[in-house]
């Protein structure tokens, strides 16, 4: 593998607040001002009333996995030579389904699971789906590689 | 209370014409769409010029649109669609075109779906597909469009108690039916065993599961029926045909496209029933959607599809249901939006007895669905047409 091999760093730019957030290790996702309606992926307007005012907000992170899937291929030079990489939906208790890293112990469909925001090496943020109550070293997992280094090393959730 | 679509009466398609598929190309989009105009023309003896309307669906003609396409190959449209809606934008420029014929606003319309393919065109295709995608799939392990529908094939199988086998059943029938298709890039005979020991892809999905990515151009032409007996060409009648998008946003994975939503009216004005169809031709990304479509469109009732398929036979001649009949996108490769387009093209084949390659014993109706664009979890665009051959 090449070593500067990194995960896509391409996103819309309503994807700035995400990543503001993920610095912190908050997860928020926009929620319309008008109705609540909790939207993900990141909108211009509410998929619900049309509302032009969505606020980015920290949000309840508890979901349950979907869909559970080991990628055996790639486009991208970093997952490719990482595979077998695991991802999965989530249905958030909040509304959205939203697609994440999966966490060792959240690799089933029917895992209740927390979704953590955190930056990937492309100091992007990024999600990733962890075993709710329970502290998962990210280092263990393959994610020394996918994060940023210096924002994880000896860390716990 | 929704309004009743009028009828397609009058309205003729014409000329079915496959430019050959090929892996890779370095030419642009508007070599294969203008070699399938070209087609068209050669087919039917019109001039150029006679070609007033053209309807377009091509991912790889950035930063040109249809628009470009006018210039580039002289023609003076007074009708032009631009239909960027993959899997379904065969049906959709039918549907677009001849509401064009019926009021008037042209009297020849070119569809055509086509795309080229460069060395990394594809990743570079799925790289940038819709925003959401960019956004929310994409930087999840870059699988493209394989790592949503193995999610969906993963749920549908433990929901409807559905093997590996049975997806196999129909890959392996749409390869045999490939045999005779003189086009297809995949012809090799595929055994069981060699579909269940493909190497992994996503999850349950493995290699011949996936659409091959390809270049190449299929279409055909919209015109009145009167002109198309003038002309002595050989035409098919559209029954019915309609669209949805968006069907199902509710759905937490996806569990079918929204062709249960209008097929009881498209039979209705069809004016026959799915057990009056002599062929069906998919849309074949992935054999769950096949699934989905032999459900939804009402050959068997929900969840019932694997054992339809291992009690049918799909393949031309098997007797049953032949169903993608000139092996699909899993045996011809996925020519970008062409694949919206080759179900139709090969249907319209059929029942006007221009078959390829074998030919449906005594074809005369058949439905064509197509499902296109997965924008997040799943296809948004869903469209289906009952199609008859016309009287002469």
């Amino acid at each position: 593998m090449n070593p500067a091999s990194k995960p896509p760093s391409a996103r819309t730019p309503l994807w700035a607040a995400i990543t503001k957030a993920a610095r912190e290790k908050r997860f928020v996702l926009q929620v319309c001002g008008a109705c609540g309606a909790v939207q993900y992926p990141p909108r211009e307007v509410c998929f619900s009333c049309l509302s032009e005012t969505l606020d980015w907000c920290e949000v309840n992170p508890q979901g349950i996995v979907l869909t559970c899937t080991d990628l055996h291929a790639s486009i991208n030079p970093f997952f490719q030579s990482h595979v077998p990489w695991y991802t999965g939906m989530i249905q958030l208790a909040c509304g959205p389904r939203l697609l994440a890293h999966l966490a060792p112990g959240a690799r089933d469909v029917g895992c209740k699971v927390t979704v953590i925001a955190r930056l990937d090496s492309s100091g992007q943020g990024v999600f990733i789906a962890v075993p709710r109550n329970t502290a998962t070293p990210l280092e263990d997992v393959d994610f020394t590689a996918l994060l940023a280094e210096h924002k994880i090393k000896g860390e716990t959730l | 209370m929704r309004s009743k679509p009028q009828s397609y009466e009058g309205v003729a398609l014409v000329a079915p014409v496959s430019v050959p598929y090929v892996r890779h190309s370095d030419h642009g989009a508007a070599y294969f769409i203008g070699r399938a105009l070209k087609a068209l023309i050669d087919a039917t003896g019109l001039e150029k010029s006679d070609v007033d309307g053209l309807a377009v669906a091509s991912f790889s003609l950035a930063p040109d649109s249809a628009v470009a396409l006018s210039e580039h190959f002289g023609l003076r449209p007074r009708f032009l669609e631009h239909v960027p809606m993959g899997g379904a934008s065969g049906i959709v420029s039918l549907r677009r075109a001849a509401r064009a014929v019926q009021a008037g606003d042209a009297d020849v319309v070119a569809c055509i779906g086509g795309d080229t393919l460069a060395k990394d065109g594809f990743a570079d295709l799925i790289a940038n597909f819709s925003r959401f995608s960019t956004d929310a799939i994409i930087p999840y392990g870059a699988a493209g469009p394989n790592g949503v529908f193995a999610g969906i094939t993963q749920n549908y199988m433990a929901r409807y108690s559905v093997t590996r086998e049975d997806f196999g059943r129909i890959c392996l029938s749409q390869r045999r039916n490939a045999q005779s298709f003189p086009h297809a890039l995949l012809q090799k005979p595929l055994t069981m065993e060699d579909y269940l020991n493909a190497r992994p892809i996503a999850g349950p999905l493995h290699l011949f599961d996936c659409v091959m990515p390809c270049a190449g151009a299929d279409g055909f032409l919209v015109m009145s029926s009167v002109r198309a007996k003038k002309l002595g060409l050989a035409f098919a009648e559209i029954l019915s045909a309609a669209e949805l998008h968006n069907a199902d946003p509710e759905d937490p994975v996806a569990t079918q496209g929204g062709w249960a939503q209008y097929r009881d009216t498209l039979y209705e004005a069809a004016g026959r029933g799915p057990q009056e169809m002599d062929f069906l031709q998919t849309y074949d990304d992935y054999p769950v959607i096949v699934m989905m479509q032999i459900e939804d469109l009402g050959f068997c009732a929900k969840g019932a599809a694997a054992r339809f398929v291992r009690e049918t036979s799909l393949d031309v001649e098997g007797g049953g249901l032949p169903h993608n009949t000139s092996g699909g996108q899993l045996s011809r490769g996925q020519a970008g939006a062409a694949g919206g387009f080759l179900g139709l093209v090969e249907g319209l084949r059929q029942v006007t007895g221009q078959a390829l390659g074998a030919a449906i014993p005594n074809a005369r109706t058949g439905l064509v669905s197509g499902y296109g664009m997965v924008n997040y979890d799943r296809c948004l665009a869903t469209a289906a047409a009952v199609i008859a051959r016309g009287t002469p």
